[in-house]
């Protein structure tokens, strides 16, 4: 429930930030420091930082999103019938899941952006294509185990339908493992979109991403450090986001 | 923005985009045959030794591709091997020690997955290469760039993995065969590495498969910032020439190469296991 309400919180702070696709240029006032007008300073064009930030924002959320919800919805249901019902049905998704896990879906989506353009939408469906196979994987896998508990077999013998043993009994036991693997693809696919910005196979200038502002930034890196601090800091905060919230047995495991 | 090879390879001769020319163009290379001949004629080339040349630069595809070959193939075996390596003691020690080396191999699994290796690629630029000018990178050798980026990537993989080696070896240390061998006197840490080397890395063997296709992407950004002349370096440069030739045979290479390490490592866990052949 808490991590549904930041979630949303989430998505609204993602609306409330300026969202104009037009960033007016401006020589006289490039490399400001940060300011009341600009949050964040401007850059070698004068654009006002925050803008662009909030801009790409915008975009990584969406990549991670269209990714997250085609992935898992699909491998979750894949992985839940064929784990469920074992035999041909699940070694078909073991040969498919194995597949798409030995493409490099890097390279994949480096060809998709070229050809397509790059968008969050053509690069969060690519992405998340081959991260349906780690979910269908790990989902059958554990629905196998889950299934073999005799709380299950009493379900069976008890008459309850196979849609409400799979609903309410096995996604609420794979769930926690389920959702350590999303912190972890969520926030690799933050990684993977700016990877691909920053190598910027057809992609629009006009429309910023983290990973492309700092490919634009690089050779300011030793006059004008501040301007590759902001977008790297917000990739990492975004990752680091994903994690506490799904993760946090892993990354607090010990030190709390 | 041209889509077509044909008026990618006009632009790039400063000709004119005229209907005569794009057919010229098409009729030479063939392109106006259906598409399933296209395709048989060129994995009949394949299997003969004729790669085809490239659309844009006519150079032979193969030589090309052999002749990147060597640095892409060190990147990407030197940092699987530096990362196994890294991954196995790291998670050796957490489960061992825990406290301190418990505390690095965690910090190492959540920072990279939140720093983007280009990132610390910029930063690595910076410092060697800039502040201290310990090296040149792009004027230099391009084995510069290859050490470091063999190092940046298996310093960004191996926290991940150390993680699934520290739990191999604590679900290890509760066998009963290695209670036995711990009450006849030995010491822990000679135990876990003398008699649990062979199934922990049977579990770490699982893993790494997966990390050889994300090894690729990971050392096609490094190729691209430290201009290495690899072959996913060349890659994208065909990419943005759409230069349908050369993508077509690096996919082919790299499908042959991920098929190659699937049945090497199936082999490898055979080993490991002799159960499995049996």
């Amino acid at each position: 429930m808490k991590r549904i309400l930041i979630i949303l919180a989430l998505l609204l702070v993602i609306s409330l930030l300026p969202q104009q696709a037009n960033f007016p240029t401006n020589i006289q006032e490039k490399f400001k420091p940060m300011s009341l007008e600009h949050p964040l300073g401007t850059d070698y064009l004068g654009r006002d930082l925050f803008k662009l930030m909030s801009f790409g924002f915008k975009r990584s959320a969406e990549a991670v999103l269209i990714a997250s919800v085609f992935a898992l919805s699909l491998g979750l249901l894949a992985g839940l019938y064929a784990g469920y019902k074992g035999g041909i049905a699940l070694a078909v998704l073991e040969f498919f899941a194995n597949l798409g896990l030995i493409l490099p879906s890097f390279i994949v989506a480096l060809i998709i952006s070229a050809y397509f353009g790059f968008t969050p939408l053509t690069i969060g469906l690519s992405l998340g294509l081959f991260d349906l196979s780690a979910y269908a994987i790990q989902v059958a896998t554990l629905t196998r185990k889950v299934k073999e508990e005799e709380f299950i077999l009493m379900s069976q013998l008890l008459g309850l339908s196979k849609w409400r043993i799979l609903k309410r009994h096995i996604f609420h036991h794979i769930f926690e493992p389920v959702s350590a693997l999303f912190a972890n693809k969520a926030s690799s696919i933050v990684l993977r979109y700016a990877s691909l910005a920053f190598l910027g196979l057809g992609a629009d200038v006009t429309k910023p991403d983290w990973g492309m502002l700092l490919y634009e930034y690089r050779i300011y890196f030793i006059d004008q450090p501040q301007l590759l601090l902001w977008p790297s800091l917000g990739i990492f905060a975004f990752c680091l986001f994903f994690h506490l919230l799904f993760d946090r047995k892993e990354v607090f495991k010990g030190a709390l | 923005m041209p889509l077509s090879p044909q008026e990618m390879l006009l632009s790039a001769y400063n000709l004119e985009h005229t209907a005569e020319n794009i057919s010229a163009l098409t009729e030479k290379w063939g392109l106006d045959r259906p598409l399933y001949i296209q395709y048989f004629s060129w994995m009949a080339g394949l299997f003969r030794g004729d790669w085809g040349r490239s659309l844009i630069s006519n150079i032979p595809i193969k030589d090309e591709l052999i002749r990147r070959l060597p640095y892409s193939l060190s990147i990407g075996l030197g940092s699987l091997f530096l990362t196994t390596v890294l991954a196995f003691f790291m998670g050796y020690l957490a489960a061992l020690k825990g406290g301190l080396y418990e505390l690095i191999s965690r910090l190492f699994a959540l920072f990279s997955q939140a720093i983007p290796v280009f990132i610390s690629s910029l930063f690595v630029i910076y410092i060697l290469g800039v502040s201290l000018a310990w090296v040149h990178f792009f004027t230099g050798s391009p084995w510069n760039g290859v050490l470091v980026s063999i190092i940046l990537l298996s310093l960004a993989s191996c926290g991940g993995l150390s993680r699934v080696v520290r739990t191999h070896f604590l679900e290890l240390k509760n066998k009963s065969y290695m209670k036995r061998l711990y009450a006849h006197g030995m010491k822990e840490s000679q135990l876990l590495l003398k008699h649990g080397f062979k199934p922990v890395l049977y579990g770490l063997s699982g893993a790494l498969v997966p990390l050889f296709s994300a090894v690729l992407g990971g050392s096609s950004v490094l190729e691209f910032i430290f201009g290495i002349p690899g072959i996913s370096y060349f890659l994208i440069e065909s990419i943005k020439n759409r230069d349908y030739a050369v993508i077509q045979s690096y996919l082919f290479l790299v499908m042959l190469w991920m098929s190659l390490v699937h049945i090497l490592f199936h082999l490898l866990q055979k080993h490991l296991d002799k159960r499995l052949s049996a």
